[in-house]
């Protein structure tokens, strides 16, 4: 059964936009089906997350740093 | 169909379907995407190498945002071609069996979950609607900057400062109520246009770069033919005077509306 | 005649510049400052509010509070340092420092 979307599909926010991917990952990390996978990697839905969410820190943090560097104080 | 040092990458599960769209799509590692059929379910997976995706590899590559990025982003175009063709059940990113049969015996096992969420989701897109304490009135709190204050509370005006302060804390916090009030009945109004909704922790304003707090974070599951009204209600909202600034996205996959847990971000 | 432009290279890890050790130290012990203020001025608030001040006292509590945050802002600019910057991340508890 095909069945395809109405235009709305025009409304997807674009994937480039930094802020569109915090809205990706918040779904993608914490949503979706669960099942336990047997590579042991998706048993850590949790662990997984936590994982991301310090690389999204770590990354925030070198965003923020990179907007404000003081090239030169001299 | 996989050997060793392989592991099968599973994207979403459909309805039983040769989803021939599969064919010439790129996911998250260089394989093609193909499917595994069982109990009226279809799978979307991809074949993967334990060398880039195993349980010892995969968790370092996703410290680094650009990889996790961009696993992120590949799986979620899997899932969004799908969802053109057909209802579709997405799944949590890295979820992973050692080989087909695996995934068929997860599909047989689980077919009753699927087919739960399968049946919800039929004929709907999941947007999101976001709210924030609207920067208008924020603007109007911001802490006064010394080049920018008031020289006759300079000379010697420190009642006046503490005075000003407090005027600016109070009226911050009167003003963020009213947002949290006005999300609280946004929020109502939209569940009334919705089949299911979930409302999600706000997000951290870090990661966002807001410069307001976010007070709604709402998931809501939309018949198609509803779309409209929800979005001219979105709108609508937010015009009202409540001191909210809302934003919507989508349309997405369902992947708020799957039963799977939430953890907290 | 072209002038040859000075390269100016900003350092890939931010930490491993030491100019920017000293940032981040200075950073650390502006945001604990910051905490202060912002608790010292909510005290003052309050204790403003519940009437048990003279009006001498508030003049007094107003005018140190004042140049508190007047000497804040002028290190924060010495150390190129925004507002936002001044902040630490306590993981499930959030933010150390509220949006004030």
């Amino acid at each position: 059964m095909i069945e395809t979307l109405p235009a709305v599909s025009e409304c997807r926010v674009p994937d480039q936009r930094p802020l569109a991917l915090v809205d990706l990952l918040d779904r993608v990390l914490s949503g979706g089906v669960v099942i336990a996978g047997e590579v042991t990697l998706s048993l850590a839905g949790v662990d997984l997350i936590r994982i991301s969410l310090r690389a999204l820190v770590a990354s925030a943090g070198a965003l923020e740093s990179g907007h404000r560097r003081r090239v030169s104080r001299t | 169909m996989t050997s060793d040092g392989e592991a099968v990458w599973l994207y979403a599960v459909i309805r039983d379907d040769p989803a021939p769209w599969v064919d010439g799509l790129t996911g998250v590692g260089d394989g093609a995407l193909w499917t595994v059929s069982a109990a009226g379910l279809t799978a979307v997976v991809e074949t993967v190498a334990l060398a880039d995706f195993g349980e010892e590899v995969l968790p370092t590559r996703l410290e680094d945002m650009g990889t996790l990025a961009a696993l992120a982003r590949a799986h979620d175009v899997v899932v969004e071609t799908a969802v053109r063709y057909t209802t579709v059940a997405p799944m949590r990113l890295a979820t992973m069996y050692f080989d087909d049969p695996s995934v068929r015996r997860m599909l047989e096992e689980h077919r009753a979950e699927f087919n739960e969420v399968l049946d919800l989701i039929d004929g709907c897109a999941e947007w999101g609607v976001k709210g924030y304490v609207s920067s208008v009135t924020r603007q109007a709190e911001e802490q006064p900057q010394p080049q920018q204050a008031d020289t006759s509370t300079r000379a010697g005006g420190g009642a006046a400062y503490l005075r000003q302060r407090r005027e600016q804390l109070t009226s911050k916090r009167d003003s963020e109520n009213l947002a949290y009030q006005g999300a609280e009945s946004i929020h109502t109004a939209l569940t009334r246009l919705a089949k299911r909704h979930r409302r999600h922790k706000p997000q951290d304003p870090k990661l966002t770069g807001a410069d307001t707090p976010m007070v709604l974070n709402g998931a809501y599951l939309v018949p198609h033919q509803q779309i409209d009204e929800f979005g001219a209600a979105v709108v609508e909202l937010g015009q009202r005077q409540h001191g909210v600034r809302l934003e919507l996205t989508g349309p997405w996959p369902a992947y708020s509306f799957t039963g799977g847990q939430e953890v907290p971000i | 005649m072209m002038l040859p432009q000075k390269r100016v290279t900003v350092p890939e890890r931010l930490n491993a510049d030491p100019d920017n050790v000293e940032r981040g130290l200075v950073g650390l012990v502006l945001t604990i400052v910051e905490l202060l203020r912002q608790l010292m001025e909510r005290q003052a608030i309050r204790r403003m509010d519940d009437g048990v001040l003279t009006e001498e006292q508030i003049e007094q509590l107003g005018s140190a509070l004042m140049a508190l945050e007047d000497n804040m802002t002028k290190l924060r600019e010495h150390f190129g340092l925004e507002p936002e910057e001044l902040n630490l991340d306590l993981g499930p508890l959030g933010p150390l420092l509220s949006h004030d």
